[in-house]
């Protein structure tokens, strides 16, 4: 019976086809972002941005005065593309991750990290700085409109933290709440809409379909704390949360209390996707389809499900970032997301003949 | 939307106990005022409006609807004629299609609630919304249309498109594991999917065409003729007559696909008979109007709080609720603003989600 393999063995080379998975994802994604240096721009192509990385890294900085376009090549490739492609990975890390959460915490495949209302509220505070010109810090350009997005998105948290010290909550309340913050946030901003410039409003649609562009290394390393931040907190709670998921009762009995996990979850994420919101607008799609798709090659287990997300994330929005750069014309990522993401998620809905949800 | 739900309405009449069914014909009899009452302050509100669309006397709307269904004319551009015609030919049309509107939306969103069991899924969850707006973007941006393209073709052009996302979904399911989630992620896939398309059909168009185009997504009711009427009226009455016939065997798909297979019932057909007709109604309001949300989403769960998830009471209390709200909404926009041109969508909304959190916040129990 040499030929038999035991369940252990079966766990084992699935635990590791999964971790194969994960860095293949990565590899895929890190390639991409790579290639994405030398996209878009009529003056660089991939070559001459390997070079300037190169020289960078090797501490050549160009001196504007003697070598004009080596300057600005320079200053293209290490202020505009570098860091965007970076903010990309970051972002649909970020996204990913949390849609894998918020799925896993309201238990709902519908569930995506804008469910508790996270976008539409900021979206009202980008609309409220563009067409009132209110800013709740005053700084002028797009520091104060980021910042008007973020205090915004805070609301449906702090809104979910004062309901749950008072009530306890169940997932499903939660998601109607976020359901009523979403539209009463919605009818704020469309009543603004409304009596807005045509340009402003042209502004307003694109940050609502969200986009790479004017990410510069500051949003990048705040993105990066937070991503760091978030996967770690996620992964030390990803027991937690798959004991939480497997039912109230269940997890009530092997001492973890589901409201409450649920809620720290919750908050963790929110005050993520705000950051991630407040810098790049609200890219759709990634949160909500990405962690079903690592479902079917990963499974639900909260601690494969979480990195898979990432990567993932990562991979779909640098690769839509690319197409839309490719075609021009100043195609918004958040539109290119689901162009590519929509056929794949549906391939291999079909091809695994499973929706990872287990029923 | 669970078992417990189910019970704790009384939905099964326990068979000796007298006074458990005395207690539940009561609260079925209260119930069933509830949605008399609510059928009643829709009828209201309704025949309110038409002064207020018209800006004239309640007394002097029904003189003129009369006089004009007895076949009396007025001179040509008397004051009476410009107002039968504000009233004939923009009013009514608008209030009939705000009720039947209400109607259909509310139906669709209870039933789809129930057949996917999430509370999160609404009418146009299986990408309805998408395909139409994909369609009114294509009629408007390229020019191609049906009926030599005038209004009632490019409604009827969305109407069609409505229909395609869920044909897919018809194609589809049989290839994959059918389930309600997977049903709706598949919905979700394609809905993004179309949107994307329109996305990016909206970024090449100019600025007038976008503005239709954005309006018609919050969803409108101002520009509603008689044309519109009959398409509409004759989706939603077969839907809905369908969906409330199945309400019965809907309720056991809420207890779960074994359960209610093991009580007679083929789960996986009674879905998508109920995705079909709920296409056809959404489809044909959407084609006219736009896509209006709140109503499909949020009444059956503000209905849920009063009458418990019997969908045999949400179902039509969920119609009534929507009446008053639509209508209400519709007055608002055109008290508040001097063109007429808010879409209702955005007033709906705005009054509609503060009740609606307060309402998910304030209840003691769990209806869901």
């Amino acid at each position: 019976m040499s030929g038999e393999r035991t369940p252990e063995d079966k766990y084992v080379s699935a635990q590791r086809r999964r971790y194969l998975y994960i860095i293949l994802f990565l590899a895929i994604a890190i390639g991409i972002a790579v290639y994405s240096f030398g996209v878009g721009s009529a003056v660089i192509d991939f070559n001459i941005a390997i070079k300037v990385i190169i020289d960078r890294l090797n501490g050549i900085v160009p001196d504007r005065s003697v070598d004009y376009w080596a300057w600005l090549r320079d200053m293209l490739v290490i202020e505009d593309t570098v860091p965007r492609a970076l903010g990309g990975l970051i972002i649909g890390a970020i996204l990913g991750v949390c849609g894998a959460v918020m799925q896993t915490c309201v238990r709902n495949p519908l569930a995506s990290p804008y469910t508790t209302g996270i976008s539409a509220a900021a979206l009202f505070g980008v609309t409220l700085s563009l067409v009132l010109g209110f800013r709740f810090i005053p700084i002028p350009g797009e520091t104060g409109l980021i910042m008007n997005a973020f205090i915004l998105s805070m609301f449906p948290c702090l809104l979910m933290i004062m309901v749950s010290v008072k009530r306890k909550t169940t997932p499903t309340m939660l998601v109607l709440i976020g359901i009523g913050v979403m539209y009463l946030f919605n009818a704020f901003t469309m009543i603004m809409k409304y009596r807005a410039e045509p340009d402003v409003l042209k502004q307003i649609q694109l940050w609502s379909i969200g986009s790479l562009t004017g990410i510069g290394w500051s949003a990048v390393y705040v993105l990066f704390a937070t991503l760091i931040a978030l996967l770690i907190f996620m992964l030390c709670f990803s027991r937690k949360m798959d004991v939480m998921a497997s039912g109230e009762n269940q997890s009530i009995s092997l001492g973890v209390r589901p409201d409450r996990v649920r809620i720290i979850c919750m908050v963790a994420i929110s005050a993520c996707t705000s950051v991630a919101v407040a810098f790049s607008g609200a890219i759709g799609f990634v949160g909500l389809i990405i962690p079903h798709l690592s479902r079917l090659f990963v499974g639900s287990k909260s601690k494969m499900l979480i990195p898979c997300s990432a990567v993932l994330g990562a991979l779909l929005l640098i690769a839509s970032d690319v197409v839309a750069r490719l075609l021009g014309n100043g195609l918004p990522v958040g539109a290119v997301t689901a162009v590519i993401g929509s056929p794949v998620f549906i391939y291999f809905l079909i091809k695994m003949r499973s929706n990872g949800w287990g029923k | 939307m669970t078992p417990e739900g189910l019970n704790s309405e009384g939905d099964s009449i326990p068979d000796c106990e007298d006074i458990l069914v005395e207690e539940y014909l009561s609260s079925a009899r209260i119930k069933l005022l509830l949605i008399a009452l609510l059928f009643i302050i829709a009828a209201i509100i309704a025949i309110y409006s038409f002064t207020i669309y018209g800006d004239m006397e309640l007394s002097y709307v029904f003189e003129l609807i009369s006089n004009h269904i007895s076949g009396n004319t007025y001179p040509e551009y008397s004051p009476e004629w410009f107002d039968d015609i504000i009233i004939w030919e923009s009013a009514l049309p608008r209030v009939i299609f705000c009720i039947i509107a209400a109607i259909g939306l509310a139906v669709a969103g209870a039933s789809m609630q129930t057949a996917m069991n999430n509370p999160l899924a609404d009418p146009y969850t299986v990408g309805i919304s998408s395909g139409a707006c994909l369609g009114l973007a294509v009629a408007l941006s390229v020019g191609f249309s049906v009926n030599h393209g005038d209004l009632l073709g490019i409604n009827i052009f969305a109407f069609i498109f409505s229909l395609f996302p869920l044909a897919l979904i018809l194609i589809l399911a049989p290839k994959t594991h059918s389930s309600p989630s997977t049903l709706i992620l598949a919905g979700v896939a394609l809905s993004y999917l179309f949107n994307a398309a329109n996305t990016i059909i909206m970024v090449t168009v100019d600025a007038e065409t976008l503005e239709t185009i954005y309006k018609w997504q919050v969803g409108t009711v101002s520009d509603i003729r008689w044309d519109n009427i009959p398409l509409t009226l004759g989706f939603v009455a077969l839907g809905s007559a369908l969906v409330t016939i199945l309400s019965k065997k809907l309720n056991l798909l809420s207890l779960g696909d074994a359960s209610a297979t093991s009580l007679g019932v083929d789960p996986d057909n009674l879905r998508m008979i109920c995705l079909v007709a709920i296409a056809f109604i959404v489809g044909a309001i959407v084609g006219s109007a736009g896509i209006i949300g709140f109503i499909g989403l949020v009444t059956p769960h503000i209905v849920r709080t009063f009458v418990g998830s019997n969908n045999k009471y949400v179902i039509p209390a969920s119609a009534g609720l929507g009446i008053i709200m639509i209508i209400t909404a519709d007055i608002l926009c055109k008290m508040f603003t001097v063109y007429d041109d808010m879409p209702v969508g955005a007033m709906l909304a705005l009054i509609g989600a503060p009740i609606f959190l307060y309402l998910v916040i304030r209840r003691k129990s769990n209806v869901w």
